[in-house]
């Protein structure tokens, strides 16, 4: 817990970066054929990386 | 964010949220199973059919379907499809063309020898009663309707969860979970957590669902504004058949008719995505982005020339990658794990935002009690 009121900026960071990944993930896995295939699908599910990070880091 | 906006919001979240949980709920499960079906299929009925003459000649369409009606007396042809990874092609037949689904017979051929396919179904009863369940509940339109309705209120309670992110989180740092806190605190860090990591994909799902429930209309509109003056020009062309034109001159000719495109399947004269008089070829993109995308030749049945070739408007083409994009069937095993993840995922937000919903209502009653009893007490 920080303690100091955050900005939406500092608030949405992380999340806009994630949706991001995810959204351009999802779509490359469309567009695209072959190994890179299972990249990009990673990057789709990059939310549930982070979520992994979250409950060791900060759990 | 004032408080009124705040609780305004709240309420948004609140009741579309509830409204559209069971049904989400029902979603997420019979959804899971489907996300694997190739590979269900594939365990329950084991590949152990092998072709004929692998390395003989394919026979010709037109073979093929001689064989399929020989096979079914008094039927006529409705469509032509081809399986793509055998060479086997797929012959729907009934009593007319414009038979009802029920009344159609669905046969698969080898291509290299005309025997029959011994039909992969094994399980397929299952899948089928998830599908429809998942697609109408056994309702028709009115059920896909419904169920477009309840993915419109989970998408605004997506978007209304992520407005609500920006209070709860004003003084903590993402990731954060309270568990030494009170267990409602934990449940809504994990809550809050677990849905702003999946945003995109919730939404992606949750809108390509939506426009899946649409299908029907969009595909009543396609034919009914791009498609018919196509039809209308060549409706009456010919007049009755005589004689049937070659099936393999008239997949030549649409074919050629567009470069870059292949063979899809064939809807024959009189069947529901045809006129009375021609063939219509469907073909698709080669590319992965423009496989899902089809076109439509009519070549007349009769003289075998094409009639014309019509693309599919952006709202068709919409629907076609709405299907890949919500089912997750479109990137390999990686992506179908992934999507699984997050389907489970999915049914954990909606099972704590319940949680959260009955633990808020028993907080307020301990507030109340506690009012009362410190009322008698001072009494």
């Amino acid at each position: 817990m920080s303690g100091r009121r955050k900005s939406l900026g500092a608030i949405f960071a992380v999340p806009a970066i994630l949706f991001a990944a995810s959204l351009a993930g999802l779509i490359a896995a469309l567009l695209v054929e072959g190994g890179a295939e299972a990249v990009f699908a990673l990057l789709a599910g990059s939310g549930l990386g982070a979520a992994i990070w979250a409950f060791c880091a900060r759990g | 964010m004032r408080a009124g906006t705040i609780r305004a919001w709240g309420w948004v979240h609140k009741w579309t949220s509830l409204v559209c949980t069971l049904f989400l709920l029902m979603l997420c499960l019979t959804g899971l199973p489907l996300i694997f079906h190739d590979e269900i299929d594939g365990a329950l009925n084991p590949d152990s059919w092998q072709p004929a003459n692998p390395a003989g000649e394919h026979l010709t369409l037109d073979e093929i379907l001689d064989t399929a009606l020989d096979n079914r007396p008094g039927e006529v042809p409705i469509f032509l499809s081809f399986d793509i990874d055998r060479p086997v092609v797929n012959v729907t037949s009934g009593p007319s063309a414009d038979a009802p689904g029920s009344a159609m017979h669905f046969a698969s051929y080898d291509l290299t020898s005309g025997n029959l396919v011994p039909p992969a179904d094994k399980g397929e009863s299952v899948m089928e009663f998830l599908l429809q369940l998942h697609t109408d509940m056994f309702l028709g339109l009115p059920g896909m309707l419904f169920l477009g309705g309840m993915g419109f209120l989970f998408v605004l309670s997506v978007i209304s969860g992520v407005v609500l992110y920006a209070p709860f989180m004003r003084k903590l740092d993402f990731g954060t979970v309270r568990r030494n806190q009170s267990k409602r605190l934990k449940w809504l860090d994990y809550h809050n957590l677990l849905g702003v990591v999946a945003v995109a994909w919730l939404l992606v799902v949750g809108l390509t669902g939506v426009i899946n429930t649409l299908e029907e209309p969009i595909i009543e509109a396609w034919k009914a504004d791009e498609l018919a003056d196509l039809v209308a020009a060549n409706e009456g062309g010919g007049g009755a058949l005589e004689a049937r034109a070659s099936l393999d001159g008239a997949v030549a000719e649409a074919v050629a008719a567009a470069p870059g495109m292949e063979l899809q399947f064939v809807a024959f004269p009189g069947s529901g995505f045809s006129t009375a008089s021609h063939y219509a070829v469907f073909l698709h993109g080669r590319s992965p982005v423009t496989e899902h995308v089809i076109a439509p030749v009519l070549v007349h049945a009769g003289t075998g020339e094409v009639a014309g070739l019509r693309e599919m408007p952006w709202y068709a083409k919409a629907l076609s990658l709405s299907r890949p994009l919500h089912f997750g069937d479109y990137g390999g095993l990686t992506l179908k794990l992934v999507w699984a993840v997050l389907d489970l995922l999915t049914i954990f937000l909606l099972v704590s935002g319940v949680y959260l919903w009955l633990a808020r209502g028993k907080r307020r009653m301990r507030v109340v009690r506690d009012g009362a009893v410190a009322e008698v007490a001072s009494a």
